[in-house]
């Protein structure tokens, strides 16, 4: 009985969600946030995360190159080093490290913001004063989100690779020629898409998620942080299924618009 | 005028409003005292939209709040001023910020447009009523339970709402300031010309400025009656707020008649 009162719950909680995603976008559609409001949370959520993805991306790319190299030297194949730090940045680590720092460093705080709004009935004040939440709080960090997680992605990645350059060039003695020829001839456009379109994806998850479970918070300061970490493990759980899932049927799709072409 | 009809409502199968009745004449200052849990502040929540019952009717001037949603819901809303028990005052802002936010984002006051320069100035008259002027660039964190509850009047009073809702005035503080508080409520009721919704447990405070008083028990209104009448009854609540002040009625209008 009581697994199928948690079920029902859980069911309801995400019928809730898809409503907030809903009325979020509705939201948006119908009237755009101040310039005031977005500009401070593009700052926030972009300007304020470069050192984080900086570090992240270039450490990624050094430790891609120096693993790739070990394992490629004696097998003749060192000459792709180049070619595998910028595919695998540009398509799994780029998105997904970028968006698991983004939600430990936004995601959290925009949970515990809003999660300390509601239980403080600063929520219920902005209500009271005729001013939409949803416009007021969620709509610009979700269009900040939309925006800058995608170019702090794009950030990470050249970072990485030029972080693999370095350790491959400087360390190993790699030729620079051999680091980069590779690149431009087998890295495609697709690729580029698919590390984009994940980190669009994430970003939508990542602040939705953490929108909503501020906004949902009822009770005192323990609650805040329960809903704080409940947040940045779904976000971390849904990115990591639905990289998968997104690998998967973007890989699937580009075989058959190939083939369809051909 | 405010009119809550025949309203039902219950949190977990625990019924906090059953069949309330209610009913504000404009112009009035109308104080609603009751036991803690008794259903004060679901009534507040009810008036502002935030709350909807299962059943009954919640009306403010010929519109039924539990009726009202989205954008119909926050066009009511321009009318209405609420104060909340702690305060609420936006801790990411200033003082200022959280006195013109209301300006700011709709550029009105008293149902009238304004210009944007003329926000600081109104900013500045609202923090003077409320005796907090040159707290301007302070935060909600650095200030008292007392200022807080101030700088939250002049935020409301700010755009000269219709109708001015307070959730527990005095809670929380010591005598003088409650007193202060009192005068605050009774001289934006003089200004403003509004209605006012008090919800208290502190019957000084609510004899000092009352027109007229209810009394909320099991979820339902027991007695509405003007100060005087009020306390004559036989309920043992009232008993008890006559022992509190011992007997001294002439706490009654204090404020209110000056």
């Amino acid at each position: 009985m009581q697994t199928v009162v948690s079920q029902f719950k859980f069911l309801i909680s995400v019928g809730e969600y898809v409503s907030f995603v809903a009325t979020s976008f509705a939201t948006i559609f119908r009237r755009l946030p101040r310039w005031s409001l977005l500009r401070e949370q593009l700052y926030s959520i972009g300007v304020l995360s470069l050192s984080v993805v900086s570090l992240t991306g270039f450490s990624t790319g050094l430790v891609l190159a120096t693993q790739s190299y070990y394992q490629l030297y004696n097998k003749g194949l060192v000459g792709v080093t180049g070619l595998m730090v910028a595919k695998a940045m540009l398509t799994e680590l780029g998105p997904v490290l970028t968006a698991f720092m983004f939600v430990g460093r936004i995601g959290a705080s925009i949970t515990a913001e809003l999660a300390t709004m509601k239980v403080t009935e600063q929520v219920d004040a902005m209500i009271s004063m005729a001013v939409d939440p949803q416009r007021y709080l969620v709509s610009p960090r979700l269009i900040s989100g939309l925006i800058m997680l995608p170019l702090l992605t794009v950030y990470s990645v050249v970072l990485g690779v030029f972080g693999g350059y370095l350790i491959a060039v400087q360390f190993f003695g790699l030729a620079p020629t051999t680091f980069w020829d590779p690149i431009p001839i087998y890295v495609e456009p697709f690729d580029f898409w698919i590390g984009f379109i994940k980190s669009l994806v994430f970003a939508l998850l990542s602040v939705t998620i953490c929108c909503f479970k501020g906004m949902t918070t009822t009770g005192g300061a323990k609650d805040v942080g329960e809903s704080t970490t409940k947040a940045v493990v779904l976000c971390y759980v849904m990115i990591l299924i639905l990289n998968f899932f997104l690998t998967l049927s973007l890989n699937v799709m580009r075989s058959e618009i190939i083939r369809w072409f051909q | 005028m405010i009119r809550m009809k025949n309203v039902h409502k219950s949190f977990n199968g625990n019924k906090v409003l059953r069949g309330l009745n209610l009913e504000i004449e404009d112009g009035e200052i109308f104080v609603l005292v009751g036991k803690s849990g008794s259903g004060k502040s679901v009534i507040l929540k009810h008036l502002m939209g935030l709350m909807k019952p299962e059943e009954g009717e919640v009306i403010i001037d010929n519109d039924d709040m539990t009726k009202l949603f989205g954008y119909k819901l926050y066009e009511k809303l321009m009318d209405v001023g609420m104060i909340f028990q702690m305060g609420a005052l936006f801790d990411s802002m200033t003082v200022a910020q959280n006195v013109g936010f209301y300006l700011k984002e709709h550029g009105i006051r008293g149902g009238k447009k304004i210009v944007k320069s003329d926000i600081k100035k109104y900013v500045s008259e609202s923090l003077e009523k409320v005796g907090l002027k040159g707290i301007e660039e302070l935060y909600p964190g650095s200030l008292s339970g007392g200022m807080r509850k101030r700088a939250s009047i002049a935020r409301c009073v700010v755009y000269k709402p219709k109708y001015l809702f307070y959730d527990e005035p005095t809670t929380g503080l010591d005598p003088v300031t409650s007193q202060t508080i009192a005068k605050l409520i009774v001289a934006q009721q003089n200004e403003l010309q509004g209605t006012t919704l008090v919800v208290s447990h502190d019957i000084v405070t609510t004899l000092a400025i009352a027109d007229r008083i209810a009394l909320i028990e099991e979820g339902k209104i027991e007695i509405v009656a003007p100060p005087k009448e009020f306390m004559k009854h036989k309920h043992p609540t009232i008993t008890v707020f006559n022992e509190m002040i011992g007997g001294d009625l002439s706490l009654i209008g204090k404020q209110r008649n000056g």
